[in-house]
Formats: C-alpha cells, sequence, structure tokens
C-alpha cells in the first residue's frame, strides 16, 4: 500500500476518470438543452408554415373568383358592343395567348433520361437537353399544335426553355426530368410528325425514354400569369403609325 | 497479495478505457445531433421566408383584380373611366398576343449565310430562345412576329416562319433592355461565339433606342383556335 509508484497510477486514473464525468455530463446537457430549444423552433416552424400556406391557398381561391367574375364582366362587356369582330377576337386571344384554361384531342409526349449508364456512351447524349424539348415543341407547332404545356406550364409567346443545371427553366419556374408534353391539335398528324421525326429517332437511339400517346381530351391549365400580364408587356409602347 | 492489487488494477485500467471510447462517441453523437437540427430549422426558415413572399405576391395581385372588378362593375352604368379601363385590358391582351405593333428599346441581331454555311432553322431558334430567356417582350425574325406557336422550320434553301418563306439574311428584331439582351447574347461560350467561331455564320449585334416590331399579321388561317374549347 506505501508503494509510491502505485499511489501515482492510482492519482492519475482518478483524475482521468472526473475529468470523463464532467465533460460527459456537460455534453448531455447541452445536447438536451440544445434539442429541446431547437424542436421548439421546428415546431413553431411548422406551425407557421402551414399556416401561411393555408393563406396563400385561401387567396389563391379568391383570386381565381375574382378572374371568373371578370372575365364575365369583360363578356358582358364585349356582348354591349354588338361588335362580332372583337367577340371573336377576344375569344381567339384568349384561347391562342392561354388566357383561359383549354381542353381539346391531342398528344401527350413523356420524355424521360436513359435508366442506366451505358459504358460507351458519354453521360451527356444519356440525358435530356433544353434544345430537345425545343426541337420537338417546335415540331409540334409545325404539325399545327393550337396550345401546348409542358409539366403544366402553358407556352405563351415568349416562354422559354433553358437549362439550369440539372433543370429546365420554363416560364421562369424550374422543371426536373421527366417533362411531360401536351399539345392539343389533330391527334393523327401531331402524332405521325413526332413519331416519325429525327429528333425523337435520335433519343430513341441513346434509350431516352419516349412515349407518345394520342388523347381524345386533353386540359391545358392556363398561363400562371394570365392575371398578371403588366410585367411581360412593360417595356412595350404600341406604336401607330 | 501483490497479484490481487495489480489484478485490481487492471480491472479499472480496463474500466476506465471502456468509459473512454463510450464518452467519446456520446459526445461525437451529440454534436452531431446538434447540427443536423440546426441545418433543418435552416431549411424551414427559408421556406417560410419564401412562402411568406408568394403570399405578398398574391395579396397584391388579389387587391389589384378587386380593384379592377370595381371598376368594371361601374361599365353597365356607363362610366367612362370604366369602359376606359376595360378597353386598357382588352388593349393590353392584344398586346401580350402580338396583335398590335410596339415599340422600344432594344436590339437587331443579323445572322448571315457564309460561303459554306447556311443558316438553320435551330440557330435562328437558338437566338429567339435566348432573347426569351433574356426578358424580351416582343421578337420579330424579318418582321415577322414571334407569337407562341409561330414554327420555325428548314424547307430546302428557305426558312419558313409562320408559314412563310424566308432566306438569309435573317434579321432577329427583340425589345428589352438592350444591355440586359447584348450581354446574355455575347456571354463567354453563349448563342453568338458558338455560331460565330464554331460554325462561321456572320453575325451583328447593334443595340438600338427605338425598335418597332410589327403586329402579327392575322390572316384568318394562321392562328387556329378551332379545336380549343374554354374550361369553365
Amino acid at each position: 500500500m506505501d508503494k509510491p509508484g502505485s499511489r501515482f497510477i492510482l492519482l492519475l486514473v482518478f483524475i482521468i476518470f472526473g475529468v470523463i464525468l464532467a465533460v460527459q455530463i456537460k455534453s448531455s446537457l447541452y445536447s438536451k438543452k440544445t434539442t429541446a430549444s431547437d424542436k421548439l423552433t421546428v415546431d413553431m416552424l411548422k406551425a407557421q408554415i402551414a399556416e401561411v400556406t393555408a393563406e396563400t391557398e385561401q387567396l389563391k381561391a379568391a383570386i381565381d373568383e375574382n378572374v371568373v367574375m371578370q372575365n364575365d364582366m369583360i363578356r358582358e362587356y364585349i356582348s354591349m358592343q354588338n361588335d362580332d369582330r372583337l367577340a371573336e377576337e377576344w375569344e381567339m386571344i384568349k384561347l391562342n395567348t392561354g388566357l383561359v384554361d383549354v381542353k381539346g384531342p391531342g398528344i401527350t409526349i413523356m420524355l424521360d433520361d436513359a435508366p442506366v449508364r451505358s459504358p460507351d456512351m458519354p453521360l451527356r447524349w444519356l440525358i435530356i437537353h433544353d434544345y430537345d424539348v425545343r426541337t420537338i415543341l417546335n415540331d409540334l407547332k409545325k404539325a399545327g399544335a393550337q396550345a401546348i404545356a409542358v409539366n403544366g406550364e402553358r407556352l405563351v409567346p415568349m416562354s422559354e426553355q433553358v437549362c439550369a443545371g440539372p433543370t429546365i427553366l420554363i416560364n421562369g419556374n424550374r422543371h426536373p426530368v421527366p417533362y411531360y408534353i401536351e399539345a392539343i391539335g389533330d391527334p393523327d398528324v401531331l402524332f405521325e410528325s413526332i413519331s416519325t421525326s429525327s429528333k425523337v429517332a435520335e433519343l430513341i437511339e441513346f434509350n431516352i425514354r419516349v412515349e407518345i400517346k394520342k388523347a381524345n381530351e386533353i386540359k391545358i391549365d392556363k398561363f400562371s400569369s394570365a392575371d398578371n400580364l403588366d410585367r411581360y408587356i412593360s417595356g412595350l409602347e404600341v406604336y401607330e403609325k | 497479495m501483490k497479484i490481487a492489487r495489480n489484478i485490481a488494477m487492471m480491472v479499472v485500467c480496463i474500466l476506465l478505457g471502456i468509459m473512454l471510447s463510450l464518452q467519446y462517441k456520446s459526445v461525437n453523437h451529440n454534436q452531431k445531433l446538434a447540427s443536423l437540427e440546426n441545418k433543418r430549422v435552416e431549411e424551414l426558415k427559408e421556406d417560410l421566408i419564401n412562402l411568406q413572399k408568394q403570399k405578398n405576391e398574391l395579396q397584391e395581385r388579389l387587391m389589384k383584380l378587386e380593384e379592377e372588378n370595381q371598376t368594371y362593375a361601374r361599365v353597365k352604368a356607363g362610366d367612362s373611366e370604366a369602359v376606359q379601363q376595360i378597353q386598357n385590358n382588352l388593349k393590353k391582351a392584344r398586346i401580350f398576343a402580338g396583335l398590335e405593333t410596339v415599340k422600344g428599346a432594344g436590339i437587331i441581331v443579323t445572322l448571315d449565310n457564309n460561303e459554306y454555311v447556311h443558316v438553320y432553322d435551330t440557330d435562328i431558334l437558338n437566338v429567339v430562345n435566348e432573347l426569351r430567356a433574356s426578358g424580351a417582350q416582343a421578337i420579330s425574325v424579318n418582321e415577322e412576329r414571334i407569337v407562341a406557336m409561330t414554327e420555325i422550320r428548314n424547307a430546302g434553301q428557305y426558312v419558313i416562319i409562320n408559314g412563310k418563306q424566308f432566306k438569309a439574311p435573317f434579321v432577329i428584331k427583340a425589345i428589352a433592355d438592350p444591355d440586359d439582351l447584348e450581354r446574355s447574347l455575347t456571354l463567354m461560350g453563349g448563342v453568338i461565339e458558338s455560331l460565330e467561331e464554331n460554325l462561321g455564320l456572320k453575325v451583328s449585334i447593334k443595340k438600338s433606342e427605338e425598335i418597332i416590331i410589327g403586329k402579327f399579321i392575322d390572316d384568318g388561317t394562321s392562328i387556329k383556335t378551332d379545336l380549343l374549347t374554354t374550361v369553365e
């Protein structure tokens, strides 16, 4: 018992033991405290998000209601004018430029990246690019499509389709694969011209998944900013000769 | 006696070792947990901010709509201000649809063949798309207004736009902030560089304070809507 060596060792052991105990207690206390307070903020944030989401839904519903009211009043105004040309033109503008939801016969096209990597082809051949989508849209327009949407985005005169990292930007919104293109027009003509197009042949060559289907009725939603056209024409001034 | 003491010492040391390793693991775990929670909080905060922004936009839109509707309601009574406003809105839709001749500041891009390479439909489409992406509000190619269903396609020596035939040079006009348009077109590795350097086409860009873009000429057959039905 009186050997100085073993006493020294015992001292060391108990010092380490004490330090460990202290660190452990501190660490567990800290973690309990932070998780508890974080849990509180997480719950609070979630509740707030749910609240704001509900409010935006209400706002959207109110906007839709007002749009319907406005359309009715415009229609009434136009019918008051007894001007057939004006009425016809207004109908055409609404349908053609995506100011209203439309339905009609047409085709749907689904595009998705190749399912597996292929050792003998570079990766960039196996994925869908903005120019692939653009070419198909142009092919649809050539074949007489009357209304087109990509992933629910109605194409309007200034709709862009540009690459933004792994997504494509359409009407200012990002969309990842797969792409669902819906087009209203003569289903047979559209189907024929897309399924025999060189772009689709090229995509299939690279194992990109392409599914083209005819449909008797396709519904295409209106342009998402149809009731807010100002920002799309802010720099334009009507020019009268 | 000595052996028993040594054994006791060994047991204490082993216990200490085990405790040390447990301790290390536990502290590490606690730290990871804390940072994970932190990240989640950050994500949620960002979501909330975005939602709030969206909500504010919607609120503004709703207020504007309600105001407009109140004015429209006076149309029946023959209120001239209300009639004016309804006509304004019809005009806005016509401008958006490309049925009005418009002017504004913008840019003129000219694409021309060189001796060996011709301008293809895809070259024009790429430029047009880039202009749209940089905020162009009206575009024409060889005075043909680009609208939602405008096709641009090759047909032999020609390029067909809105059903009409055109040959190079192609003059593309766009209205939007001229500097913005120029910057995005002349980006390093951008559209103009690839047309000029890779294909060898003759490309020129001119900014202008006043560009006039003619309206889409509707001869009654060019915009077809006979297959479209409004969904109420």
